[in-house]
């Protein structure tokens, strides 16, 4: 870690409600982002747990500037963004990317890697065809594909290659952050730890931020610096790793804990010793 | 005793112009009163086995051979009618997606009365009470009310219960789930396998779990049968399986799960392996840290270490006397060395 963290993006009292229609088509406010306020610094990953329809993914999408703020600031690299047009956020964009759970549905598949790679660069301007064409291959050859995988189609690619490829398209313009939406959920047990090695190998070589959301703890412990956990909307608690793993504060985080293979573990053992 | 006996299963399915050897030349036994997780990775074959069980499979699906005995009779022989007597009455199911399972345009109570009264008969009133009676055992909050609602009125775990509402009112003897908690909720998940147990121990039933994850395992299961690549690898009683492990591919992705408290993450280096090939030797050689020359030419004969505790591995008992110590072929690639302690 460096000395001392310089602020990368920082939330600031984001709220967001959904309206929408409950059954009887009553009118009904959904809170999906409460005040929510984080920083996150450069070079660093965040860990971000909590249930469906907690407000993860709405706290990406707000980031990323695909969701206006009902109220709030989010501000990326000392500029304030949550208030931009598109057209004017189109300069930042490339800097703020995503990595979706799906690998298979995240990519068009009438493209190969090298056209969806290309395609991800697009708003890189500094950069000619043929240099972005050695970089495609760079860039596979970064998360451990050989340049065969530049002219093949998703079908033709297993799961596992595919999110490399995937981390690899978000790699491309040369982004400062990547909001990692449970990356490593459709994948076998046995490849998840290749993703998250991966992605710890990378940090280290281009100092990008991760928020990285997952319901497996066990994938937070390896990956992140700091937890965040969120429930209903709000950031219900926040800490550094161990103080989260060790002295959990929050129901959700507790009963998060006690799920893990550990936790089922150690439940099984004192069961036998209930049933003997 | 067995419950159910899958002798020499072996299954293809035929996709275009290709054959998948999805099954191949599967054992494996349930015995009565367990609670049996089938473990193993995407295409290890686990989903297709219990399809086959319910005689559910795709039309693209080919028995090549086996027998699947239940209750002294070879599942795979019976016909569409017998089958009735046997689907929903003696071996219920559990799928992934429960809201998937049901059918839309029905109130669940209806949709569980309909079974009921499919194998019991009787009046549609009486159905009803127990369809009622069922949601209420699953902890279903105001079945009566409940019971009138449609699949979309539920959320994601709430459907779960309605499906396990609906396993259990014919109060079947085998209740096979199928990834019943993947995609909910991992409170909820918690709280979903918690009721299949109480379900299956209420019901004095056997419980065969499909499932990827190894902490669902220990949650609920006594027993466990790991697969890989169309193939059981080792199977026995959870102590035996996971705590005296006998095969490098149970081994492996038990490190996975581990706590090692290291910078890297474990993993099983390379990819399961295109199941339209076939290879003479173990499924499991090309990725094993431990596989030698023999591993790559003969397929491993299934050795039986202790009473149920059966693996498929050349160096089964070695490795369960050597503990994970044994040494590591180098670069992976090397064949013909002895095994060293």
């Amino acid at each position: 870690m460096m000395a001392a963290p310089t602020p990368l993006i920082t939330v600031d009292a984001a709220t967001k409600t959904y309206k929408l229609r409950s059954r009887s088509l009553r009118r009904v406010n959904m809170t999906a982002l409460d005040r929510i306020s984080l920083v996150i610094n450069r070079g660093e990953t965040v860990g971000l747990v909590g249930e469906s329809g907690s407000g993860k993914s709405t706290l990406g999408r707000a980031i990323l500037h695909l969701t206006d703020l009902d109220s709030g600031k989010i501000v990326y690299n000392g500029n304030e963004i949550q208030s931009l047009s598109e057209s004017e956020f189109r300069p930042y964009r490339r800097k703020l990317q995503m990595v979706f759970q799906n690998p298979l549905t995240s990519f068009n598949p009438m493209m190969t890697m090298e056209s969806a790679l290309l395609d991800s660069m697009r708003l890189v301007s500094e950069l000619d065809l043929n240099t972005k064409r050695r970089r495609v291959l760079q860039l596979l050859d970064q998360v451990e594909l050989s340049s065969r995988f530049a002219t093949l189609y998703p079908y033709e690619m297993s799961g596992g290659q595919l999110q490399r490829a995937a981390i690899a398209r978000a790699l491309a313009p040369d982004p400062d952050f990547i909001f990692l939406d449970e990356p490593t959920a459709a994948l076998d047990m046995s490849i998840r730890g290749q993703i998250i090695n991966l992605l710890l190998r990378l940090q280290r070589e281009t100092s990008v931020s991760f928020i990285f959301v997952s319901h497996d703890l066990r994938l937070i412990r390896y990956i992140a610096d700091r937890v965040l956990v969120m429930y209903q909307g709000q950031l219900v608690e926040s800490g550094d790793k161990a103080q989260i793993f060790d002295h959990p504060q929050h129901a959700y985080t507790q009963k998060l804990l006690s799920a893990t293979f550990v936790g089922q573990a150690e439940r099984a053992q004192a069961r036998s010793r209930t049933e003997t | 005793m067995v419950l159910l006996d899958i002798r020499n299963l072996s299954i293809d399915f035929h996709v275009g112009k290709d054959i998948v050897h999805a099954l191949r030349d599967v054992n494996m036994q349930i015995k009565a009163g367990s609670r049996t997780a089938i473990v193993g990775e995407s295409g290890s074959g686990k989903s297709v086995t219990s399809l086959a069980v319910l005689r559910l499979l795709p039309t693209t699906a080919h028995v090549e051979s086996g027998a699947i005995d239940y209750d002294g009779r070879d599942l795979l022989t019976l016909n569409e009618s017998e089958l009735h007597t046997v689907r929903g009455r003696k071996i219920a199911m559990i799928f992934q997606h429960a809201m998937a399972s049901l059918n839309p345009l029905y109130p669940v109570g209806q949709q569980i009365a309909d079974i009921y009264r499919h194998h019991f008969g009787g009046s549609k009133q009486d159905a009803w009470a127990r369809a009622v009676e069922v949601l209420g055992e699953t902890g279903i909050p105001n079945p009566e009310a409940r019971a009138r609602d449609y699949p979309y009125q539920f959320s994601g775990g709430m459907a779960q219960r309605v499906l396990i509402a609906m396993a259990l009112v014919c109060k079947p003897a085998l209740l096979i789930a199928d990834e019943p908690t993947s995609g909910l909720d991992v409170t909820i998940q918690t709280q979903v396998l918690d009721l299949i147990e109480r379900v299956v121990a209420e019901l004095d039933a056997t419980l065969m779990l499909i499932t990827h994850d190894i902490a669902v395992v220990y949650a609920t299961c006594d027993r466990v049968i790991v697969m890989y690549a169309g193939k059981v690898m080792e199977s026995g009683t959870l102590d035996q399986v996971f705590g005296r492990s006998a095969n490098p591919y149970t081994i492996e992705l038990l490190k996975c799960f581990e706590e090692t408290g290291v910078d890297q993450m474990p993993f099983i280096p390379g990819r399961v392996p295109d199941m339209r090939d076939t290879w003479p030797g173990c499924s499991f050689a090309v990725r094993c840290l431990f596989a030698k020359e023999v591993c790559h030419q003969q397929e491993p004969p299934v050795i039986e270490l202790e009473p149920d505790h059966l693996s498929a591995c050349h160096f089964a008992r070695e490795l369960q006397t050597q503990g994970v110590q044994v040494a590591p072929a180098a670069d992976g690639g090397e064949h013909g060395e002895e095994m060293s302690s």
